[in-house]
């Protein structure tokens, strides 16, 4: 979908109107530093990203960008525009209200969505961001790539997939519950070792022949529904003495000793722990808050927490982790603290219930029982204490008191308890056994049930990641061969080969690019490679990934890309233009007038379109396109500030512009000593090429060929004004602003007499070898050269 | 076009999730029944929420429960 038109009002520095007239061909627009020529590519990238620009991303730019994309100068009451017109007569209008809500309309409406479809990344690439992409961390570059390679989709299940598992776990409490089921199966196993039913069965059967006359029940839930109730039965026909007996066994078992030592050590653990721990924490703290500042700049090395060296990463992580071990170590004491605190309180409660029994509460009333009596409403009290998660010192002092002393009484009951009030509470142990095997299988069967669903979620994440694996792998080789095919067209003959994208093994989620740098492979670009490769190196990752998949009716934008590039390089990239791009739309901003002048006489004019900007002068004009293609206007705009300046600005375009023209018409110059060769001037080219033209430069006029006299005379004219004006700019600093406008205006003049006046191509345009003839596309003039 | 695509990254999701929930799909076949149709919906692909993904974990978890209690009955 080309571009056919860009207009601008009052966005960035477009001043009341801008239009970048494409023609639907390929664009290069050349403005000298500042001339707002970046204000279209921003322009393209907001109606993109629905109102947002990246490198306007700051604290100073407002919460809507309006501080940076409306022009400061922009008269009261006037909505910022951006009106983007493509071929087929489809368009989307931008409007920006002065708070910075922007809104699209399209033509037709679903254009908007369709545009703002297009990824950024292989939209526009700008001169900072040439090498960004190389200089990214691999996880970076993963998170950069994994959308364009169409499998961002994929990394997105994956999370939701592996959070979704995670859900599942929180939400069946399965931790609870296992932790339950252990405790459950502790308690039962202590009467049916195999937890099986058959045993549950068999020993309750046993038991039952005590208890039920007649037929005992086969089936198990039966059995112990009936033996429960019968127990029960028996139990509350008890005598008080005999329920005393009961209760004072069940007293006895809650061994509340071993339950107050086992939370005064957990507790007395964690104790030793924590003081160490916190300050050790503190440090880990401070030493990753320096990691983070770390992560701006070096990120192989950091500070170690513990001894100040510097150390890997990856050695840092493990710092970490050992850190993380301890309070996780911790935790887990914490957990044991906690249970140990409850399992004490719930027994004490529970012996403190039994003591409310009737039957208790007379028999404490003795005077043989005061000691027990005082020592269980000490206990009392601190249970009463509700609001408390945890024992206060003095009340541990308490209990360590109290507890021994209520287990010296209830153990000397205990020993006068009979035989037969024994086996009725041995035997309703067991059937309260029976019951929790009951509950372990349930419970076993609710863990079964969601460990299948988290293991086959973890398995769907598993092989989500592995297709994205294979997928980006088979992407990336495929990528990787254009990158090295283009790299090889910037970079032809040069000792750096095998430019690829490759996914690292030990790490997932990353990619790197590798390279054979002089014979050696190299895991990374940043190892060995100098800014201006890195350049060239994100141009070709730039271009493999524009043109990857179907985006080839999408225009790419390329905002100052060879600024590092020397000449030569900067000629392989025209090439790359001419040759590879041939099916894209390309709009081509560039700052360097050498380079837009090689561009304007290589690149063919039936495919691309010459556009320059006029210096800029202020917000209220905004930029604004000058009507000469030769880039006169930067010497009309130093008119005022210096002729000399000027002067010198003109002799520069006309070094560069005749150097072109006399490569292209081969003029033959006469050879000089050393460097001299690459330093010829303006005059020298003039001369040779009025010479030659007085013999080579010919007009069709009624069917014959005669010599083309008008461009000679204004190139002569040319001549002897570089000599006079041009020189005095360089040397003597003496001249006055008529004398250079003279100076622009004929050298203009001598520039376009390389053109055709009736088709506007060049002399050079078409170059019949066989019969030593360049002409213009129509063949109005021709220049023999053999 | 754009919705092609969506519909074939949905059916992708769901490819890969059939092959890999088999052992699922014979233990639990709601709970596999209501992640392929989640997936075909294209729910795995697009952000969800916290509060989303734990619903969705509430549903397979209670789908279980009501299968255990119509076999006890």
């Amino acid at each position: 979908m080309r571009i056919k038109t860009i207009s601008l009002s009052w966005f960035r520095g477009a001043g009341d109107r801008a239009i970048l007239n494409t023609d639907l061909k390929n664009v290069v627009v050349y403005g000298s530093t500042g001339s707002g020529k970046s204000s279209f590519s921003d322009a393209i990238e907001y109606v993109v990203t629905k109102g947002k620009i990246i490198h306007l991303m700051h604290e100073y730019s407002g919460s809507r960008q309006e501080k940076g994309t409306i022009n400061t100068h922009a008269p009261a009451g006037m909505n910022p525009t951006i009106c983007i017109t493509f071929e087929g007569d489809g368009s989307i209008d931008a409007r920006i209200a002065p708070d910075g809500t922007p809104s699209f309309n399209g033509k037709p409406e679903d254009l908007v969505d369709a545009i703002q479809a297009w990824e950024l990344e292989r939209l526009i690439l700008r001169q900072n961001e040439v090498a960004a992409f190389v200089e990214k961390t691999k996880g970076e570059k993963y998170s950069v790539l994994l959308p364009l390679l169409g499998l961002e989709y994929l990394e997105q299940a994956a999370e939701n997939i592996i959070k979704l598992s995670q859900s599942v776990e929180e939400v069946s409490e399965l931790q609870t519950k296992t932790a339950n089921l252990n405790v459950l199966k502790q308690e039962a196993n202590k009467y049916f070792p195999d937890l099986s039913e058959e045993t549950v069965l068999k020993v309750l059967q046993s038991i039952a022949k005590d208890y039920i006359k007649g037929t005992i029940p086969t089936k198990l839930q039966l059995l112990v529904d009936t033996l429960s109730e019968t127990i029960k039965q028996r139990a509350d026909s008890l005598t008080p003495e005999i329920t005393r007996h009961a209760l004072v066994m069940k007293m006895d078992e809650e061994d509340l000793p071993a339950k107050l030592e086992t939370m005064i050590e957990a507790e007395d653990k964690i104790l030793g722990k924590v003081d160490t721990l916190l300050d050790s924490h503190i440090e880990i703290l401070q030493q990753a808050s320096k990691y983070i500042d770390k992560l701006g700049g070096d990120k192989t090395e950091v500070e170690c927490p513990a001894c100040g060296r510097m150390i890997r990463t990856d050695e840092f992580d493990k710092h970490v982790q050992g850190e993380l071990q301890a309070f996780k170590d911790l935790c887990s004491d914490r957990d044991t603290a906690i249970e140990a605190r409850r399992a004490l309180r719930s027994s004490i409660r529970q012996v403190l219930a039994f003591a409310k029994d009737d039957s208790i509460s007379s028999w404490l009333d003795l005077e043989k029982q005061k000691e027990l009596k005082e020592a269980l409403g000490k206990v009392s009290k601190i249970d009463e204490k509700e609001w408390q998660d945890t024992y206060s010192s003095e009340d541990k002092a308490i209990l360590c008191k109290a507890i021994p002393v209520i287990v010296e009484h209830v153990k000397t009951a205990v020993a006068t308890v009979p035989p037969s009030t024994q086996k009725l509470i041995d035997d309703s142990k067991v059937i309260e056994a029976s019951k929790k095997v009951t509950s372990i299988s349930v419970l076993k069967e609710q863990a079964v049930v969601t460990c299948g669903i988290i293991q086959a979620l973890n398995s769907g994440e598993s092989q989500i990641r592995n297709s994205i694996r294979s997928r980006t792998s088979k992407i990336i080789q495929t990528i990787s061969s254009d990158i090295q095919a283009l790299w090889s067209r910037i970079h032809p003959n040069e000792p750096i080969e095998d430019v690829k994208l490759y996914l690292p093994e030990s790490t997932d989620k990353s990619i790197d690019i590798g390279l054979r740098f002089y014979g050696l492979e190299q895991p990374s670009p940043r190892l060995t490679l100098s800014e201006g490769h890195r350049n060239s190196l994100g141009l070709c990752i730039f271009l493999a990934l524009a043109r990857l998949g179907d985006n080839k009716r999408r225009p790419i934008f390329l905002d100052d890309i060879v600024s590092s590039l020397d000449r030569g390089h900067r000629g392989n990239v025209t090439n790359l233009l001419l040759q590879d791009l041939t099916d894209r739309q390309v709009l081509l901003f560039t700052h360097d007038r050498e380079w837009f002048q090689e561009l304007r006489v290589l690149l063919p004019p039936n495919n691309w379109k010459f556009l320059v900007l006029k210096p800029w002068s202020n917000p209220s004009f905004g930029l604004q396109w000058s009507v000469s293609e030769d880039t006169f206007d930067d010497a009309r705009s130093l008119i005022d500030q210096s002729c000399e300046s000027a002067g010198n600005c003109v002799r520069q375009i006309m070094d560069t512009s005749l150097a072109i023209a006399s490569e292209k018409l081969k003029i033959k110059m006469p050879y000089a000593r050393g460097d001299r060769n690459d330093h010829r001037t303006c005059i020298e080219f003039l001369e040779s090429i009025v010479s030659e033209a007085k013999e080579r430069l010919r007009r069709e006029e009624a069917s014959s060929w005669k010599i083309c006299q008008d461009p000679i005379g204004d190139w002569k004219k040319a001549h002897d004004l570089i000599i006079s004006f041009a020189n005095r700019a360089s040397h003597t600093g003496s001249l006055v602003p008529a004398e250079v406008e003279n100076l622009i205006q004929a050298c203009e003049v001598a520039l376009g007499r390389f053109k055709c006046t009736e088709c506007g191509t060049y002399i050079w345009r078409a170059d019949q070898v066989s019969q030593e003839i360049m002409q213009c596309r129509c063949g109005k003039i021709q220049w023999r050269y053999g | 076009m754009v919705g092609n695509e969506a519909r074939n990254k949905s059916e992708s999701v769901q490819d890969i999730l059939c092959s890999s929930l088999t052992e699922l799909a014979e233990q639990n076949r709601e709970a596999y029944d209501l992640l392929v149709q989640k997936a075909s919906e294209g729910f795995f692909e697009q952000h969800q929420t916290r509060g989303a993904l734990k619903k969705l974990a509430t549903q397979l978890l209670n789908m279980a429960e009501t299968r255990e209690s119509e076999n006890e009955d």
